[in-house]
């Protein structure tokens, strides 16, 4: 046998050892109770795939020991299929933090059924890392497309449609306002699930003139001798930077979109408040667009389908500010940014408007009449302790929605916080930060309620079947 | 917010498993093994990849977009990295439109003209499949430990 395929032998053994480990550090951490039933289903996928890719890599040895590969060949395979090991660790780290002792686990069960009754079929965890950094992203499309076609894409089947990891900072984990930006991750998996890309991209003209004088314009700044770029690197880099960000913006901004149909202004508020302390306002990525722009967007869509101008002070003077920042031209760009920016102009933000409302039902549909009843029944409940999770009367009353117990909640908050500080006792309110985390508490216990009225009435609907 | 990484690296994964595939069925080929009916799949998706790779050169020429355009831009940029030697937009579209004859003759269980041809096509993947590992490892670097750092010693 030559020393490579010995080499490789060695590597696939290696490889077998931490599938191993893997299953070994399930089976320690199996056993906690956890908020969501979600955190039980992605340990459960990472130990039976631990197992299948075990067995994959036993099918390596084969190729190892007979392919005609060459050695340089057969390393990159094997580094690559030994690359799903860490990804496994990563899945195994999600769970890490959403046991019922370190995440708000009464948001748990109402946060699970309003992301079914947007997304049927799709599972949510919520997991307090100590890192300051909110993320919500669904694992479940990924870990499918990655597996389909190979032997571990029988372990797919033990995953929901869609399965939302949502992390927050465990210092921070009762914030619950902020979750207003799940709204944002839902219309991600909206965006795919109705193929949005499909009509709205072809309604979006790039500038012709301005993608094709970039090339030549970059050949002469960057002159012609030795390492300059050639006209095939720059006509690469050209495509490949306008096109990422184009596609990738549309669809952050579509999601931008949904959310708002969803939550109101809740994501408006909840986005504001997370950029003012992790964004700068232009900074745009090829995938994501200035922050400038994505509440342009959002405060558009506000203005055309709420009465902002009947809002309380309060909140027209914060909505005012934001729009004066958001109307500004955004800053700091380089061309492709430009070519974007010029691109995603007016015309387009009203059609992803359309998009975003054709993709979601009205009745999931948050709107300015549910916005005002909510400031008018719910806000006062805040402000006198009282956490409103369900209607009057309490027996034959509703239960409160979701977007609305966290949209009143945003508005005490915003609008009439320091009521709400000094009508708690001193030693509750002594803080900002003291009587924030009061308020919260309060939108979480609103939320639990509301959650434990929809399961009896589940419950009763079902005894009555 | 965090970007959506983990995604990001599963598709990377993915189309390096793709990739590999590719690379160990065109070295199938060059060895004059007979391909099977997934082989011939692979290069099917192959001569696919090459297509895209070039309505990816031409996008600029007349920037149109569709739901395709993104994943079209991305064969572009990863076929010119691919081909290193290539810095002409003629001859990258020559190169293209060989290996995509012999991709798809392979995949129709034809024999190209020459074993070169069959070779040039592996090249081209093993490239490709280098630079998606390349991308994989930036993607994973928070979950995969720096074993450089823990073995570097001071000079």
């Amino acid at each position: 046998m030559d020393s490579f395929r010995r080499i490789a032998a060695l590597r696939i053994q290696a490889a077998q050892d931490r599938t191993h480990a893997v299953t070994e550090e399930v089976s320690r951490v199996e056993n906690k109770v956890y908020a969501s039933p979600g955190s039980q289903t992605i340990l459960r996928f990472a130990k039976d795939a631990a197992s299948r890719i075990e067995a994959l890599l036993e099918t390596e040895k084969q190729i190892a020991n007979s392919s005609p590969l060459t050695a340089p060949q057969l390393e990159t395979r094997l580094y690559r299929i030994s690359r799903l090991l860490p990804l496994l660790h990563e899945l195994v780290g999600f769970v890490d933090g959403s046991d019922v002792h370190q995440c708000p686990s009464q948001l748990i069960p109402t946060l699970r059924r309003y992301s079914k009754s947007i997304l049927p079929g799709s599972e949510i965890i919520v997991s307090s890392k100590p890192e300051l950094n909110y993320s919500i992203q669904d694992i479940a499309a990924p870990l499918r497309n990655l597996f389909s076609g190979t032997e571990v894409e029988s372990s797919c089947a033990l995953l929901p449609d869609l399965l939302f990891v949502v992390t927050i900072p465990v210092v921070e984990s009762g914030q619950i306002l902020i979750h207003g930006v799940l709204a944002h991750e839902l219309g991600h998996a909206i965006y795919d699930r109705h193929g949005i890309a499909k009509s709205l991209l072809p309604m979006i003209t790039v500038s012709e003139d301005m993608v094709k004088k970039l090339v030549p314009l970059m050949m002469n700044s960057q002159g012609k001798g030795a390492g300059a770029p050639s006209e095939l690197g720059l006509r690469r880099k050209v495509t490949e930077e306008v096109t990422e960000r184009v596609n990738g913006w549309v669809k952050e901004l579509c999601s931008d979109a949904i959310g708002i149909q969803l939550f109101g202004p809740a994501l408006f508020f909840a986005a504001t408040h997370l950029l003012t302390s992790f964004s700068r306002i232009d900074k745009a990525t090829e995938t994501h667009p200035p922050a400038r722009l994505r509440l342009r967007l959002m405060l558009r869509m506000l203005k055309q389908r709420y009465p902002v101008n009947e809002w309380s002070e309060g909140l027209q003077s914060l909505c005012r500010n934001w729009d004066e920042v958001s109307s500004g031209p955004v800053s700091g760009t380089n061309h492709y940014d430009q070519i974007a920016l010029e691109t995603i102009n007016d015309a387009v933000l009203d059609f992803v408007t359309l998009a975003s409302e054709s993709a979601t039902s009205a009745c999931a549909r948050y709107d300015g009449e549910r916005f005002r009843n909510d400031i008018a029944q719910l806000a006062p409940m805040f402000l006198n302790h009282i956490p409103p999770g369900e209607m009057p009367p309490y027996i034959g009353g509703v239960p409160v929605g979701l977007a609305s117990i966290i949209n009143a909640g945003w508005h005490v908050y915003l609008c009439d916080f320091d009521k709400f500080r000094k009508s708690l006792h001193p030693k509750d309110g002594d803080t900002r930060f003291a009587a924030a985390t009061k308020l919260h508490e309060l939108v979480l216990k609103a939320i639990e309620i509301s959650g434990i009225r929809i399961s009896w009435e589940e419950a009763r609907r079902d005894s009555k079947r | 917010m965090q970007e959506h990484r983990f995604s990001l690296l599963a598709d990377s994964l993915k189309n390096g498993f793709i990739l590999d595939n590719i690379v160990l069925a065109l070295a199938r080929a060059e060895n004059g093994e007979p391909l099977s009916e997934s082989d011939r799949r692979l290069l099917g998706e192959a001569a696919s990849f090459l297509q895209s790779a070039e309505q990816g050169y031409r996008w600029l020429d007349r920037p149109e977009l569709t739901s395709d355009t993104k994943s079209c831009a991305t064969f572009f940029a990863r076929a010119v990295s691919a081909m290193p030697t290539v810095h002409a937009p003629e001859a990258f579209l020559e190169n293209i439109s060989e290996l995509k004859t012999t991709a798809t003759q392979l995949s129709r269980g034809e024999h190209p003209t020459t074993r070169d041809r069959i070779i040039e096509l592996k090249t081209f993947f093993y490239n490709t499949s280098q630079l998606e590992l390349d991308r994989a490892d930036q993607l994973g670097g928070r979950g995969v430990p720096d074993v450089v750092t823990w073995t570097v010693f001071d000079e």
